[in-house]
């Protein structure tokens, strides 16, 4: 019964296959503008890779995403659209060939989508003025700076002895030496 | 009414020869441990002066006691939240310098040195760093007015007086001082307990003792701050603050605590007063200068019918009850009224009083004595110590407090005088007596009180029963011999 109605559906499988091979490139380059929010969600990990390849912004430093965005293991990603272009970016999201990043995702590759969301993402970027990621190390120090500004502010009405400059005064208007 | 016992103290100023015996009774007693070598728990200063810790009373440096704000009470370093907000860094923690650097010398130097032709000498050495050090301040560096001025003359109460009276009060032939022994007050309302972040600072029930307890203490250090007579201290070893115990555990067999037992001018009386602790609140919310009468108002008569009727509904032992009838300070505060609380204004309401210094009082001719029907008053008021100085101490300022204690102890002195010298009239002794308000046999007790007392009638110690407490949960003779002082546990932090 079954082999029956394969064969009778045969040429009508037939049909689709050649309809998708003609239709799905045509497909693709109408779809290659990609989500760039979702582009976003996958740099940041706000959602996972499919296939588990970690987030880029794990190694990578990127314009827009504050100094959360200020990773320094990899080259920072913020003029890659405009080096490259869509070609070249999509092309390097395909393989991922660099010695460090082989090791991760030769077994989880990225899906089509991811990285069309991907490139879409990194033109958005692209189009924004470029200002530079604030380093995160920079903003620790900055942060400690003001704690300890208000440490020392808080230790100015600190009691700093009561004796010793009653005798100081003293021995300044006679004019004796301390 | 909310009756409650305290054991209270009276210090007669007349009488203190500043000694020292009692500061030194107290440390060779409880604070002779490493890292408490700085802390006097009692100590002896010299008026004017500015004390231990330098100007101690001065509350704009040291933020210590409870101020008024609106209809409220608050501690004056601050409330809950600003106590949290300065937990690490409390500000108002008085120097190592304004206490003292404690040092001790090198005494092996002089038993170890080789012969020779010179003298050996002993150096003093730090004994926070071990190091030798030049010694620049003590606990009563200011004794007997030595570097008065520098420390006399910055005195707050000094600071007060107009120009006129500061000369008067430092008039080199004519200088006036008095000793003023210290312990902690045992407040009924007591900054220190309000200050702690722990709750590790509580006043005993039965007896009013104010204690730290050693295993809850975290050693924030907000009571030192906090308490404005600057009595709690810390302990830089233990790691706990620590403050007068009044000897608890020798009160408890029945003994004087150290300092009034070694007193050496008798200066020193004990007793179970007896007090409405409903009216601690508004009391301490008085204007300064009603302060003083107003806590005479809280302390009750332990022979009033309903008072004693209201203590037994209250649960209060018969043998507290008998003590407080033989309290002498009763009778100082409130029969004969010539006692006073040191620094009221404050607003703790410490239960230690004051009898104020006669003595150098009388500066006019002939010892302010002779004519005495004419200028009586004016005798009184051109004092070679201001009374206003004197008001500043014992009264939040009020001098009809202290005039009032004054006119009474000058009857007292001049009835004796009469009695024994014989060079007076009676009309004028009698005169003395109506200004004073007191009785003829009042002024012979309080005499007697002042002089020839023994040691069981000026220091009537209530049987505190704490063995009752201690035998519901172990055998009595056991706890006596295995608890000393406060913890048994170690603190955790000790170097
Ligand atoms: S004198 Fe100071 S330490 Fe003593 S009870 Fe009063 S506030 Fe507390
Ligand atoms: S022992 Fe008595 S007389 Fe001597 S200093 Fe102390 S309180 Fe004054």
């Amino acid at each position: 019964m079954q082999t029956s109605r394969f064969r009778f559906n045969l040429p009508k499988r037939i049909l689709t296959l050649a309809f998708l091979s003609v239709a799905l490139p045509v497909f693709c380059a109408l779809a290659a503008t990609g989500e760039p929010e979702r582009g976003r969600q996958l740099y940041t990990g706000a959602v996972a890779m499919s296939n588990g390849g970690s987030p880029c912004i794990a190694c990578h430093g990127l314009t827009g995403l504050g100094s959360a965005g200020a990773a320094s293991y990899g080259p920072n990603l913020s003029d890659l659209y405009a080096n490259y272009g869509e070609e070249g970016v999509a092309a390097v999201l395909e393989s991922l060939a660099f010695p460090s990043m082989e090791a991760i995702y030769t077994s989880r590759p990225l899906t089509e989508t991811e990285r069309l969301d991907l490139t879409a993402y990194f033109a958005r970027t692209a189009e924004q003025t470029a200002a530079p990621p604030t380093s995160l190390a920079g903003s620790i120090l900055l942060g400690v700076l003001i704690v300890f500004a208000i440490v020392a502010l808080l230790g100015l009405r600190r009691l700093k002895g009561v004796r010793q400059p009653l005798v100081d005064q003293v021995r300044k208007q006679r004019g004796m030496q301390s | 009414m909310d009756i409650r016992a305290q054991v209270s103290s009276v210090f007669h100023l007349d009488k203190c020869i500043g000694c020292h015996t009692c500061s030194i009774a107290c440390k060779n007693l409880w604070t002779d441990r490493r890292g408490n070598e700085y802390m006097w728990w009692n100590n002896v200063e010299t008026k004017p002066g500015t004390g231990y810790p330098t100007k101690w009373e001065d509350q704009e440096k040291y933020h210590g006691g409870w101020e008024r704000v609106g209809s409220q009470l608050r501690l004056k370093q601050g409330g809950k939240a600003a106590t949290i907000g300065k937990i690490f860094h409390n500000p108002d923690l008085p120097t190592m310098d304004d206490y003292y650097e404690p040092f001790t010398y090198k005494y092996a130097d002089l038993t170890n040195a080789p012969a020779g032709t010179d003298q050996p000498t002993a150096r003093a050495v730090s004994m926070v760093s071990g190091k030798p050090m030049k010694i620049a301040a003590g606990p009563n560096w200011d004794d007997d007015l030595s570097g008065s001025n520098v420390y006399a003359a910055n005195d707050p109460g000094v600071i007060e007086l107009s120009a006129e009276q500061q000369q008067q009060l430092f008039a080199i032939e004519k200088m006036v001082m008095f000793h003023l022994p210290r312990i902690c007050n045992h407040c009924s309302n007591p900054a220190c307990v309000a200050s702690c972040p722990s709750g590790a600072i509580y006043k005993r029930g039965e007896d009013g003792i104010v204690l730290i307890n050693q295993d809850k203490c975290r050693g924030w250090r907000m009571c030192v701050s906090a308490c404005p007579y600057k009595k709690t201290y810390y302990g830089w070893s233990s790691g706990k603050s620590e403050k007068c115990i009044l000897c608890f555990p020798r009160q408890e067999a029945g003994e004087a605590p150290a300092c009034f037992h070694s007193c050496v001018g008798r200066i020193r009386y004990l007793g179970v007063l007896l007090y409405d602790a409903d009216k601690i609140e508004a009391t301490a919310m008085k204007a300064d200068g009603e302060l003083a009468a107003a806590q005479r108002e809280m302390i009750l008569d332990p022979c009033d019918p309903e008072v004693l009727a209201a203590a037994r509904a209250a649960g209060m032992a018969e043998q507290i009850i008998q003590a407080a009838q033989k309290s002498p300070i009763y009778k100082f505060v409130k029969q004969w009224g010539i006692a006073l609380p040191l620094h009221p204004e404050f607003r703790t309401l410490p239960m230690l009083f004051y009898v104020p210094p006669l003595l150098p009082l009388l500066s006019t001719d002939h010892q302010g004595t002779q004519k005495l029907a004419d200028d009586f008053f004016t005798s009184l008021e051109q004092a070679r110590l201001p009374l206003m100085y004197l008001a500043g101490l014992f009264a939040g300022g009020n001098e009809e407090e202290v005039k009032a204690v004054y006119r009474r102890l000058i009857a007292v002195r001049l009835q004796r005088r009469a009695a024994t010298v014989g060079d007076l009239a009676e009309a004028e002794v009698e005169r003395a007596r109506t200004i004073s308000g007191l009785e003829r046999d009042t002024l012979d007790a309080i005499y007697r009180m002042t002089s020839l007392t023994r040691i069981k009638e000026r220091i009537v110690v209530p049987p505190l029963l704490r063995e009752q407490a201690v035998e519901a949960g172990m055998d009595p003779e056991e706890y006596k011999q295995a608890m000393g002082f406060g913890s048994r546990k170690a603190p955790k932090r000790r170097w």
